[in-house]
């Protein structure tokens, strides 16, 4: 085989020289070459490992924001579906109000209208019922009632209790409903007499009107004693009593 | 001092141009008019001839220095003077070239790293690195023009040519070879310890007294010997028989042909040195993982633990 190989060319100290020089090779390739290129490698690669490592805290940093994010939203969200339901609450709560003070303002106004309607209502009665009465009486009064009237007139006003201090100011106005005769007209006067302790200048006027009776007019002083003054009277106990029986 | 990367452009300082372009008037002018006038320059008349041994110039202390230990010796200074230029020229600022340089060392040495694993990745990448670049110079230094026609009268009295590729020298690729095949097994002891050694003496089943199998099992162990060796021939053969082969053919094609149906065997030759030093430097560390663990590793593992 060593022959084979001289045959080639082999030959051992050109060998070893070969070698040596290889390893001389290596050993200048290592110093000049590849121990500064292998640092300048390690050197970048611990930087791109640091990058890398500084690229997935970064990464991890946007994640753990990205879920920040995300749970204040939902927060967020939480909060205003909160704020919307206790607004939503609140206006049903001022709706139902208003509209129970509405409803309760309608039922008011309502009972307030249909009290009027019905007082209403009551004092076109009681007033068609006076009229109707005074129409009756107006038929009905004959002379002889009508001196029944005036005599009952008269003591009626004998007994009203008037102020006597009342200043008689102007003239004592008398009203009837038929012409007075001489002896009516004369305890018209003593009626008037008892009443104020002496003989007033009064005056006389006939208002069919009245129906029968007398009134007795001294200043804003009223003192009504005809039939269509009992009429009124009765219409106002009518209305009240109606409506005292309504409410 | 930080220095700024830049695209691969040249721009040294004018000096520096200066000597470059000086250097290489030397060189061209000393390969065209004065080294014919110093050598003997062979005709056409004179034949064609190739022989594997090459050719002893002088001794020195006994020492044969031949024409390919020559060329070696060249090429060696070119590599050295190639990194420590590109180290000038960073030193100026100027990185283009030793990023050019650095661009495929690296590329091997993260193939490296990733076949064995970081704790022999650096001791064997200075090695199979170193022998990539010195197969890659001595292939393509032999492609030069000058190598070749210029002959000198050597100790003997004969005439030799002065330079020839140290490629197609048996003892280089032999050099190499051995180095590979000594420093693999090397790595395999390193990382495996005695573990190693049991994979080409299997004794084990013999110490059990399983004959029959230990018998087996041993000769298997020196097939793997054999095996070992084989590989290193192999390795020798490889890069032998691709270079000397690619001389052979650039001297055959110039004889017969002119020199325009050259240049593209010259590119040819160029490619195959750049293949020849890649696969030795793959081989060298696929053989060196093979070693240390007969897989692949990226992770930190440690390389003795057999996966």
């Amino acid at each position: 085989m060593i022959d084979g190989l001289e045959q080639l060319g082999f030959h051992l100290p050109s060998l070893i020289i070969y070698s040596i020089n290889f390893a001389i090779l290596t050993a200048v390739l290592y110093a000049i070459a590849f121990r500064p290129m292998l640092a300048g490698i390690r050197r970048r690669t611990e930087e791109r490992a640091q990058a890398e490592a500084l690229l997935r805290e970064a990464e991890a940093d946007v994640v753990a924001q990205h879920a920040t994010s995300l749970a204040a939203l939902a927060e967020a969200r939480a909060e205003a579906a909160s704020i919307i339901d206790a607004a939503m609450r609140q206006a049903r709560t001022e709706t139902r109000d208003a509209v129970e003070r509405g409803l309760a303002q309608a039922e008011a106004r309502s009972a307030s209208d249909l009290h009027a309607q019905r007082d209403r209502v009551h004092a076109e009665g009681a007033a068609l019922a006076v009229a109707a009465a005074e129409r009756v009486l107006r038929q009905a009064l004959g002379p002889e009632t009508q001196q029944a009237l005036l005599a009952s007139a008269l003591r009626e006003i004998a007994e009203t209790n008037v102020d006597v201090t009342v200043p008689l100011q102007g003239l004592i106005s008398v009203t009837s409903a038929v012409a007075l005769t001489v002896e009516e007209w004369s305890a018209v006067g003593d009626a008037l007499r008892s009443l104020f302790g002496t003989y007033p200048a009064a005056v006389h006027h006939v208002r069919p009107e009245v129906l029968g009776g007398l009134t007795v007019e001294v200043g804003d002083t009223v003192i009504d004693a005809t039939v269509l003054g009992k009429l009124h009277q009765l219409q106002a106990e009518l209305e009240q009593a109606e409506s005292e029986t309504s409410d | 001092m930080a220095h700024t990367a830049r695209p691969f452009r040249v721009r040294a300082p004018i000096a520096v141009w200066a000597v470059a372009a000086v250097g290489l008037a030397v060189i061209g002018v000393g390969a065209q008019v004065i080294l014919p006038s110093m050598f003997e320059i062979p005709g056409r008349g004179d034949g064609v001839g190739f022989s594997l041994i090459s050719n002893e110039l002088f001794s020195i202390a006994g020492v044969p220095v031949t024409n390919t230990l020559l060329s070696c010796w060249l090429a060696t200074l070119l590599i050295v003077s190639l990194f420590l230029t590109a180290r000038v020229f960073a030193a100026f600022g100027h990185l283009g070239l030793l990023t050019a340089i650095e661009v495929p060392i690296e590329a091997f040495w993260r193939f490296v790293q990733g076949l064995v694993g970081p704790k022999i990745a650096t001791p064997l990448f200075t090695i199979s690195g170193s022998a990539v670049l010195f197969i890659l110079a001595n292939a393509w230094i032999g492609s030069l023009p000058f190598y070749g026609p210029l002959y000198v009268t050597a100790s003997d009295g004969t005439s030799v040519p002065l330079l020839r590729g140290a490629g197609s020298d048996i003892n280089m690729s032999l050099a190499l070879a051995l180095s590979a095949g000594i420093l693999v097994q090397f790595f395999g002891v390193y990382s495996l310890g005695l573990a190693y050694v049991e994979r080409f003496f299997r004794v084990r089943l013999l110490l059990k007294g399983r004959m029959i199998a230990a018998s087996a099992e041993f000769l298997a162990g020196i097939f793997e010997l054999f095996l070992e060796m084989i590989r290193v021939l192999s390795f020798t053969f490889r890069l032998f028989g691709s270079l000397t082969a690619g001389e052979v053919l650039i001297l055959a094609i110039g004889f017969i042909a002119p020199l325009a149906v050259v240049v593209p065997f010259y590119g040819l030759e160029l490619l195959i040195g750049a293949v020849q030093a890649w696969i030795f430097g793959s081989l060298f560390a696929v053989f060196a993982a093979a070693a240390i663990g007969f897989e692949s590793r990226d992770d930190d593992t440690p390389p003795g633990a057999i996966q």
